[in-house]
């Protein structure tokens, strides 16, 4: 009897061992990732300084770096910090919304065969390569936006500023959108199915309607589950290099409000279509270190939103303590 | 019959339920008289869940749900409503297994009342607090109101179910196995609890415990295959059934 | 004399004249029978109009162009004939066995020959004195030449971008069918790969600019493989046709940004151009742009929307009736229309003689005659083989017409 235990034991511990040495190979990796990267980076942040994230006019820097026999290392990624945060941040929240209200009609109002055959639907559309929605992009969404918001008045009136070509910010945030909303959907499914039945019976046994039940009860004890999905497409947004590089328009140009709606039309370069664009060039040591800084900012956007999705959710969480 | 039994608070005419084509229950009448204690006892599969469902409409949810005859809640068919949520502010339901949402102890009580109605937070508290101590539980929770409701053990979280369905005031409230999932002292705990209630109130319970059918109710209505086999007061029927099935039954023969 | 004999003599004279344009009078002059046969070079089966002579066989000097990579040229007033490759220069003549290759006098088998007025030289003189291996299967009579698969050595290519992408594509493929080959091929850019060959640190330099006349001094061996044309683009639609280097160069530096100025409606110039680091947009601003505006205000206008590939920009011009844009000349298609420059439109000829302004060459270059591994590389990127599958699949244009 003893002996069993003791080889029982001997096992454990190799079994335990092992997962924390790749659990440990996985954390690795990780901060070399990120060491990597901020070192090749490194020539761009000590020559830019703080101007890195505060001037723009990237695509000629780039240009410039390219063709000098000099290494150059000042760059100004404003425009593409501003196009990243811009795109995604609106493709998130009308993603949310499409892929949120999705989710309840799956779950809660089809009736289950056809759920069943919607969510594997969904999976499937989230799993789709995104170079297959920039295509989309180009052949449907660009020529959609023209014939639709693109005048010849338009074009002439900015003309000195940028080109108005369907391209745009009004572009990148459709195709992401899309792109997005399969991945919201699909796990907010998930989220608000498991959402226990006796949650959804106490409600509906004091009288609310399943309206309500969906606000009150499933929505927020999902809660967790949804802001994944939310966190997940934000990240695979800000990633997004291909599809945007396609539709985006190629100008790191930040978003001047002050046009009202032809701030959606006018170009912008988000962060990963930048690197996207200019890899060929990546055989030049500056331009090489200007695609790293890119990266480097796109780690450091990465990680702000994985801190603060935290941070709301266990602000969330804290809330149950409030008397209401 | 005496005056409670005259002017029944629910009663049950020749209901017939059926799932599709499938035929759940049969010509069932009942009469639930005002402040008494009802039990539905019946082997599993009977039909006295359906039933006690059938009150609060809940099995409105399910598909394919048909029900034929009346339920009546104080002279009025319950179904002829469309929405059946006026309905169930007036009848409350506790569960088999207890289901406090995941906020605090407080939320948990004061949200029928926000979902219905307008006013201070801090009146809405006073009210909980009332119903808390209906319950036997405001002692055991008055320091950590604010904490989560999960943090309870089981036999405190279903007097908190039953706290909360007290809130609405409703007439009647239905209660399906609520002790099954409970150790026998908060059974306990919770069956006196019951004798208390209906005081005020009409209660209708759905138990496979006899022994609890015998302790708390009044009435008892024997469900088997989707008919009343035997219904009446419950000392007459368990000392002596006038059918063999109910005797089989309550002999142990079988469940 | 008899009637008989004199008709007898006269049927032989007859046939006497008749034969004597059926000989070849000087040793070598005949005009011989061509048999189609095929070549196996390096693995590839070449088809090939031979003559033979004894166990020799001849060919033209087409097939030494086109499998060999050779250049070759046909004086037909001295009946002189000249075939170069990389590393050996050849100087024949019709019917002379004497030849010189690299200056040294050797003598072949039989001499060259004509058939009609295309000369034929012995395959087997060319090719072993040039470094490759040719063997006839004794009972198949099957010719192979090895000439690019027993190449060993390690090779430094670097230079233009634009001839990168091809160059790697050869090399790998060299690679992978030699063994102890090793060739490794890196960008840096026109300037660099001239630079590098001067100083030597690359075998072989690729250039897609010129070369000084200044540097030639040093690069002594500036070899074209292949041929690029930008062609400018725009909407079928559009009805302008042609446009002045001077317009075409204002439109892309935003100067001139009306259509009505060249001639067309009444509408804005959308341009279009490629991303930061693409050869095309360096050979635009390089060709169009430098001349008018000097290279320090070569770039293109600032808000030109810049594509990533050349099919996305042709693409981009295609859906907008406004817009203006460059491509190369493989990639233009029905989609697009190509206005002429200075009236001239690019073509194939336009491009080669060099009447289409916006044409170029593409060169490897050595500092001195290249030998072993590296002159065998060039040879190999200007046989049909290798013109086909890596300049006409980058989309340029080849340095002969292949069918």
């Amino acid at each position: 009897m003893k002996k069993n235990s003791g080889k029982r034991k001997i096992s454990e511990k190799i079994s335990e061992t092992i997962m924390s040495a790749l659990a440990g190979i996985g954390v690795l990796a990780i901060l070399f990732i990120f060491v990597f990267v901020f070192l090749r980076a490194l020539p761009v942040f000590k020559e830019s300084g703080i101007g890195l994230f505060i001037s723009t006019g990237f695509e000629r820097q780039v240009v410039t770096a390219y063709g000098s026999a000099e290494p150059l290392y000042s760059f100004g990624l404003l425009g593409l910090i501003t196009g990243t945060l811009a795109t995604t941040t609106l493709a998130i929240v009308t993603a949310s919304l499409i892929g949120i209200g999705s989710a309840v009609v799956i779950s809660e109002f089809a009736p289950r065969p056809l759920a069943y055959s919607l969510t594997s639907l969904v999976r499937l559309l989230a799993s789709i390569p995104s170079v297959i929605f920039g295509l989309v992009g180009v052949i449907i969404v660009v020529p959609f936006i023209s014939s639709l918001f693109v005048t010849t008045e338009l074009q002439l009136q900015y003309l000195s500023r940028f080109q108005i070509t369907g391209r745009g910010l009004l572009a990148s945030v459709i195709v992401l959108t899309f792109m997005l909303v399969p991945t919201v959907t699909a796990l907010s499914a998930d989220a608000i199915a498991a959402v226990p039945k006796r949650f959804k019976e106490a409600g509906y046994a004091m009288g609310m309607t399943r309206f309500r039940v969906i606000l009150k009860i499933i929505l927020p004890t999902g809660r967790s589950g949804i802001i994944a999905s939310v966190i997940l497409a934000a990240g695979r947004g800000i990633g997004e290099a291909i599809a945007l590089a396609m539709v985006c328009g190629g100008i790191g140009l930040v978003p001047d409000l002050s046009l009202g709606f032809v701030t959606l039309l006018a170009p912008v370069l988000p962060l990963s279509a930048a690197i996207m664009v200019n890899s060929e060039g990546a055989g030049s040591q500056s331009v090489s270190a200007a695609l790293f800084a890119c990266a480097a900012v796109l780690l450091l956007i990465g990680t702000v939103l994985s801190i603060t999705a935290r941070a709301v959710n266990s602000y969330m969480r804290k809330k149950i303590g409030d008397a209401a | 019959m005496n005056e409670e039994e005259k002017n029944p608070a629910i009663k049950i005419e020749n209901v017939n339920i059926r799932y599709g084509d499938n035929r759940v229950l049969n010509d069932v009448s009942i009469d639930v008289p005002k402040n008494s204690i009802y039990a539905f006892i019946g082997p599993s599969g009977c039909g006295k869940t359906t039933m006690i469902r059938s009150i609060n409409r809940m099995n409105d949810f399910v598909a394919g749900f048909k029900l034929t005859g009346r339920v009546l809640l104080n002279g009025t068919d319950i179904y002829t409503d469309k929405k059946p949520q006026v309905l169930r502010k007036k009848i409350g339901m506790v569960f088999q297994q207890p289901n406090p949402l995941p906020v605090s102890i407080m939320q948990n009580m004061i949200l029928p009342l926000t979902e219905h109605y307008r006013g201070a937070i801090s009146h809405f508290r006073e009210l909980a607090e009332q119903k808390l101590k209906a319950c036997a539980l405001y002692g055991e929770v008055k320091d950590k109101l604010d904490k989560p409701a999960f943090e309870l053990s089981g036999g405190q979280q279903q007097r908190l179910c039953i706290a909360r369905a007290l809130m609405l005031e409703p007439s009647v409230i239905l209660f399906d196995e609520p002790c099954s999932a409970l150790d026998p002292i908060s059974t306990h705990t919770i069956e006196d609890l019951l004798i208390e209630l209906k005081k005020e109130r009409t209660i209708i319970i759905v138990t496979h415990n006899m022994e609890q059918a015998r302790r708390v109710s009044d009435y008892t209505a024997f469900f088997y295959n989707g008919v009343i086999a035997e219904a009446g007061q419950t000392n007459k029927l368990f000392f002596t059934p006038e059918t063999e099935l109910l005797e089989k039954y309550i002999t142990g023969k079988f469940s | 004399m008899k009637p008989k004999k004199i008709f007898a003599l006269t049927l032989v004279m007859v046939f006497a004249f008749l034969l004597i344009p059926a000989m070849n009078l000087s040793a070598s002059a005949t005009t011989a029978a061509t048999v189609k046969r095929t070549v196996n070079v390096d693995g590839f089966e070449i088809a090939t109009d031979t003559v033979t002579d004894g166990s020799t066989v001849l060919v033209p000097l087409k097939f030494l162009e086109e499998a060999v990579g050779a250049i070759t040229t046909y004086n037909p007033r001295s009946r002189s004939i000249s075939i170069r490759t990389a590393s050996f220069s050849f100087s024949m003549d019709i019917g002379q066995r004497s030849y010189t290759v690299n200056g040294q006098r050797r003598s072949m088998p039989v001499a060259p020959r004509l058939s009609g007025t295309v000369p034929y030289v012995p395959l087997v003189t060319v090719i072993r004195d040039i470094g490759g291996i040719f063997a006839t299967n004794p009972s198949t009579k099957n010719m192979t030449v090895t000439y690019f698969s027993n190449i060993s050595g390690n090779v430094v290519i670097t230079g233009s971008t634009t001839l990168y992408p091809f160059m790697v594509e050869a090399a790998d493929f060299l690679n992978e069918f030699n063994p102890n080959l090793n060739i490794t091929v890196a960008g840096g850019g026109s300037g660099a790969g001239q630079t590098g060959t001067i100083d030597g640190t690359n075998n072989i330099g690729m250039s897609s600019s010129t070369v000084s006349a200044d540097r030639q001094k040093q690069i002594r061996y500036i070899i074209p493989v292949a041929y690029d044309a930008i062609a400018i683009v725009i909407h079928p639609s559009n009805p302008v046709q042609n446009l002045t280097l001077a317009q075409a160069a204002a439109i892309f530096k935003g100067e001139i940004t009306n259509w009505n100025e060249v001639g067309g409606n009444n509408a804005p110039i959308i341009v279009h151009s490629r991303d930061a680091v693409s050869g095309t947009g360096v050979t635009v601003r390089e060709l169009l742009i430098r001349p008018f505006y000097g290279s320090d205000n070569d770039a293109i206008v600032e808000t030109a929307t810049p594509h990533v590939s050349n099919g996305l920009q042709r693409n981009a011009v295609a859906s907008d009736v406004n817009a203006v844009g460059f491509l190369s000349i493989g990639y233009v298609d029905s989609t697009v229309k190509f206005v002429s420059l200075n009236d001239i439109a690019p073509t194939f000829d336009t491009v080669i003689s060099g009447a289409y302004p916006l044409g170029r060459n593409l060169y490897l270059l050595s500092r001195s005659r290249p030998m072993g591994a590296s002159a065998r590389i060039i040879d190999f990127i200007r046989t049909n083989h290798a013109q086909q599958e890596f300049i006409a699949a980058a989309e340029f244009l080849t340095i002969r017409p292949i069918n």
